[in-house]
């Protein structure tokens, strides 16, 4: 009976990742790379977990015996349970917080900008990643001060009650996500919001010459925003 | 027992499951349901784990068991050299020609100590083939452009630790490397017995050795999941870089954040790229020679096949090994 589970719950948990995969959910756990391989292999694995479960003839006599006890099963049954029943939803602040020292060892693609921008002083096309690599880059005080920038992300502190506006990074999956970091001003307005609210923020660059950052996204405004359909930077 | 109160119990089951499917979709769809932020991480990187490495174990298994019905031993054994130190080396190259990640060379590896390989040589495929084969070359071109050495160091180095766990492990037998269980899959899994008839027996045959094979990994590749998605949550990464900048520390840190992470070989060295402008290149080396070989996840697919002891031997083999690497490349480079 609990091999007859163990199928039971891979085809839940198969079932599941086709669903989320038609919902466009995936994203949320593996990068885009890999929709296509999944949705195809995992097709293929329900069919014939399907024709196995209904065809007349099981294992032809050969299978070796399968010591697993119910216990074994057990975590299989409640990952399967937790797929199905709960939403997807995007890693926390709280993932940021924990992360947030690899938020400034992130050297990512820059993505719509021409390098002639950064003689510019209106820099709201620059997205978290760009802003996030200039930071990392050791950028001089001439090349970030008094540039205006509109960011989108969502709020968290680190563990020194630094206040961030950031998105997730994802390279593969879900677990090496990598928070793109900005660290702003913090305002009482701001500070009035929970941690995790996604934001939008307009302002400019100062120097904090005291800060263990040197460089802080002052906020002259800023509007709470949905989480986007993707959430992650790919 | 009765074949009709079998089929009524199987369809009851099946019923059973597809009502459970249809109710868990609509509470996931309709109630959003969700838990508190830090339990509700570790089910999300749990599952990302498990997302990302199921279709290559499904591949894996696939190809597992292809080789196990559709290849003759004898063609098999036909095919490589004779002496171990020449088969193994030519296993270790196999990757170049099977570009599945880690997770899908473990079914893989089964099959082929199924159809008749010893285990050491099977060892040599099994930990050279998720860096030798080309996505993974690629992918360290890709990230680390300006630094070829890294790639070349490891290509080079984990050639050398395979057949070096395939040699150490060559004067054991069977009964001493693998696990009781395997050792009965392999008594009943070997030569093919009779020739098939039919197509529908074919097929039936292919498909319940699917499944049998792929139930055998799924505890495995779901209890490595949940081990790993768990560890990222409570363990804080902040401390790695408070020891970044000596080397032998940076080194010994990624090699740990190798294991926790049990990030697919294919891809690992764009994570890798992200931690570059911190960690020496010694570091990150380790890091990318390490992780294909010995994470949580593969950890407890091998628990499916190899004995507890001979792997913590081959586990300490290769942390050694990498550890050295790492070292070699920071005084050499």
């Amino acid at each position: 009976m609990p091999s007859k589970m163990l199928h039971y719950a891979t085809i839940c948990i198969v079932v599941t990742m086709l669903f989320i995969a038609s919902q466009g959910d995936l994203t949320l756990y593996i990068h885009p790379r890999y929709i296509l391989f999944t949705v195809v292999s995992v097709s293929i694995g329900l069919a014939i977990y399907t024709y196995t479960l209904f065809s007349s003839d099981k294992t032809g006599g050969k299978a070796a015996k399968n010591q697993t006890t119910i216990l074994g099963y057990l975590p299989l049954l409640i990952v399967a349970i937790s797929a199905l029943i709960l939403s997807p939803v995007s890693l926390s602040q709280l993932l940021a917080s924990d992360r947030s020292s690899e938020s400034t060892q992130n050297s990512v693609e820059k993505t719509s900008h021409s390098t002639l921008d950064t003689f510019s002083t209106d820099l709201t096309r620059f997205s978290i990643a760009d802003w996030n690599n200039l930071l990392a880059s050791g950028a001089t005080q001439d090349q970030i001060v008094g540039k205006q920038a509109k960011l989108e992300g969502f709020l968290y502190e680190d563990n020194t009650g630094q206040l961030f506006i950031a998105r997730f990074r994802l390279t593969c999956c879900a677990v090496d996500a990598t928070p793109l970091a900005v660290p702003i001003v913090a305002t009482q307005e701001l500070e009035a919001l929970e941690l995790g609210s996604w934001v939008e923020l307009e302002g400019d660059f100062v120097d904090t010459a005291t800060s263990s950052y040197q460089f802080k996204l002052d906020v002259k405004s800023f509007t709470q925003i949905e989480e986007p359909d993707e959430p992650y930077i790919f | 027992m009765n074949l009709s109160v079998f089929s009524h119990r199987k369809s009851s089951a099946s019923i059973i499951t597809a009502l459970t499917i249809l109710l868990g979709l609509s509470l996931q769809t309709f109630l959003n349901v969700t838990l508190p932020d830090r339990l509700q991480d570790t089910v999300t990187l749990t599952l990302g784990i498990l997302y990302e490495a199921l279709p290559f174990v499904f591949l894996g298994v696939f190809i597992s068991v292809i080789v196990q019905q559709y290849v003759p031993q004898h063609i098999l054994l036909k095919l490589l050299p004779r002496k171990g130190f020449l088969r193994r080396p030519l296993l270790s190259l196999c990757g170049t020609f099977l570009p599945v990640c880690e997770c899908g060379n473990v079914p893989l590896a089964r099959g082929l100590i199924a159809k008749g390989l010893k285990p050491a040589e099977v060892m040599t495929f099994l930990f050279a083939a998720p860096i030798i084969n080309p996505v993974t070359i690629y992918t360290t071109t890709q990230a680390f452009p300006a630094d070829p050495i890294i790639v070349v160091v490891r290509v080079v180095a984990a050639f050398i630790i395979a057949n070096a766990i395939g040699y150490l492990f060559a004067r054991y037998t069977e009964k001493e490397l693998l696990t009781e269980d395997f050792q009965g899959y392999c008594a009943t899994h070997g030569e093919t017995e009779e020739p098939k008839t039919g197509i529908k027996k074919r097929l039936q045959d292919f498909t319940s050795s699917f499944v049998e094979e792929a139930s055998l990994l799924m505890p495995a590749l779901v209890g490595g999941s949940i081990i790993a998605g768990a560890i990222q949550t409570t363990l804080p990464r902040n401390i790695l870089q408070t020891i970044s900048s000596e080397p032998v520390l940076a080194i010994a840190a990624l090699i740990g954040l190798a294991f926790i992470i049990s990030i697919c070989a294919n891809v690992d060295a764009f994570f890798a790229l992200s931690l570059s402008s911190i960690f020496p290149t010694s570091a990150i080396v380790a890091f990318l020679v390490f992780g294909p070989m010995i994470d949580i996840k593969m950890l407890a697919l091998l628990k499916t096949t190899f004995k507890t002891q001979v792997l913590t031997y081959v586990s300490l083999f290769v942390l050694l090994s990498c550890f050295a690497t790492g070292l070699v490349v920071h005084y050499a480079f």
